[in-house]
């Protein structure tokens, strides 16, 4: 017979460490659990790995029993300890209090691959990247096919325009590059745009942080890590320049077509009157 | 080479367009001559090829077979780039619907092929200002098409056919839009370029004023050359 949870307590303590005052005294003990039974039997599993905090998720059930999982040390205190701190920067992205290498980031992963979704590292840090890929292609797809229809559509509705140029005497090649110019300067142009809006938000959050606190609940794990609810984005300059240049590439792929079938207009049929 | 004391001539012109059920033969062998000078109307019902011709004079259309040769050179034989160029030099045309370029003013849009042919600025802006005020629109210069009216616009249209100083002026219905106030004032201002700059013009019309007007009248039936009537300027026929 299953018994009846009556409440899951999250807390974060120290290896080895545990003992009955605040705050694990008090969490546990107006749920009625034996405290000292729970921080025997906490320390005696986590003797190892002293000198860590080590996030613990205790069930209490109906009749007073008790079982918990540890988790591993959340990543921003291996991050500490990898950096040799104390305190973490009061303000993310903006205030530096130390560095830690690659290699010790990497450390930090694979301590932590027992709570992650993934196998390996390697595939970790996959996961991640696809994510960024699809997320990614799916905009660029978005944008090409605003350009294309955009163009297109300004060729269609200006048919008689460019029989126009045509008949003054603009050459094909010349018409199709003036769709071609447009197209490509459009999509520049709001590239640009684009870019000094993104600027804008992301200073704004980088001034006062996302906080997501209160829609998140308090606490964010991801994929077991505990993340800071309140999100500091960071400026790259390698993100943005490679944006733009994606953004040239499709402007320039997105009003080839539209610029040859500018070309193939037939001036005669479009300077028919139509009444 | 003969030809040089002609505006435009052509020799056995067709044109068959191949479509479902059957082909149809728009101009069917057309020869004529138009001189330099000259103000000639191409009359004829819809469907009698006209525009065709005006088209195929024009270069916007390639013939199905003949000749056309206008500034001593057969168009129907020409890369499409010396056709544009020919276009850009030698030939102005005139719409209906005046087809002015909405996002440019009067000045821009009457002076684009000089700008197209690399004419330096203070020369273009004299020689329109000189032709605004010929035409009678000094000091529209800076409004853009859609503050103009449809007279304003033609003239506006008309400038741009003859700044280049073509040697043929083709226009398509040019009067069809405007009443007959306007229309008489246009045309007005057509004799007087004809006159004043030796500008050949060619219409194709439906307007009894124009052929009335015009030097030489030729009427079509059926994409071939029905009557050919040269004509003084006040409508009397003359012998041809």
């Amino acid at each position: 017979m299953a018994k009846k949870v009556v409440a899951q307590v999250k807390l974060q303590v120290p290896a080895g460490k545990a003992n009955p005052s605040p705050p694990v005294g008090p969490a546990l003990g107006q749920h009625g659990v034996n405290i000292m039974e729970f921080c025997k039997a906490f320390n005696a599993q986590t003797q190892a790995q002293e000198g860590l905090t080590i996030p613990v998720v205790i069930t209490v059930y109906s009749d007073r029993s008790f079982t918990f999982i540890t988790k591993t040390p959340p990543a921003a205190v291996l991050l500490k300890q990898a950096a040799g701190i104390a305190q973490a920067s009061k303000e993310p992205n903006r205030v530096k209090v130390g560095k830690v290498t690659r290699k010790q980031v990497e450390e930090i992963a694979r301590t932590k691959m027992p709570d992650l979704n993934a196998f390996t590292l390697e595939a970790a840090v996959k996961i991640d990247d696809a994510g960024d890929y699809i997320f990614h292609g799916i905009l660029f797809v978005i944008v090409g096919l605003a350009v294309l229809n955009a163009v297109l559509m300004s060729v269609l509705n200006r048919k008689r325009e460019f029989g126009v140029l045509r008949a003054l005497g603009l050459r094909r090649v010349e018409t199709g590059a003036v769709v071609f110019g447009e197209g490509v300067l459009l999509t520049l142009a709001s590239g640009a745009a684009g870019m000094i809006l993104g600027f804008a938000i992301t200073w704004i959050f980088w001034r006062n942080g996302l906080d997501l606190s209160g829609l998140m609940g308090g606490e964010i794990t991801m994929s077991g890590t505990l993340v800071d609810p309140v999100i500091v984005p960071a400026f790259r300059l390698s993100a943005m320049t490679q944006s733009l240049g994606f953004i040239l590439v499709i402007g320039i792929l997105a009003s080839l077509y539209p610029a040859q079938q500018a070309m193939r207009i037939d001036v005669a049929e479009a300077m028919k009157f139509e009444r | 080479m003969s030809g040089s004391e002609y505006a435009v001539r052509t020799v056995d012109l067709w044109k068959i367009y191949e479509q479902e059920p059957a082909p149809v033969q728009a101009i069917r062998g057309v020869t004529l001559e138009v001189e330099k000078g000259d103000f000639v109307a191409l009359a004829g019902p819809s469907g009698s090829g006209k525009s065709t011709l005006l088209n195929l004079l024009g270069g916007l259309t390639r013939p199905t077979r003949g000749e056309v040769w206008v500034a001593g050179k057969n168009i129907a034989e020409l890369s499409e780039r010396a056709l544009s160029r020919l276009r850009l030099e030698k030939i102005g045309f005139v719409f209906q619907a005046y087809n002015l370029l909405p996002v440019l003013t009067a000045r821009e849009n009457a002076e684009f092929t000089l700008l197209l042919r690399g004419v330096p600025a203070e020369d273009r802006r004299r020689r329109i200002e000189a032709l605004f005020r010929d035409i009678g629109i000094d000091g529209l210069e800076d409004r853009r098409p859609a503050k103009l009216s449809g007279g304003q616009q033609q003239r506006v249209a008309v400038a741009r056919a003859v700044v280049g100083e073509p040697s043929i002026v083709l226009a398509d219905e040019p009067t069809a839009n405007l009443d007959s106030v306007t229309s008489a004032a246009l045309l007005e201002v057509m004799e007087r370029l004809n006159h004043q700059h030796g500008t050949t013009f060619i219409f194709a019309t439906h307007d009894p004023r124009v052929m009335e007007r015009s030097h030489r009248l030729i009427r079509l039936v059926d994409g071939a050359v029905d009557a050919d009537i040269r004509q003084n300027v006040h409508g009397e026929a003359a012998t041809t």
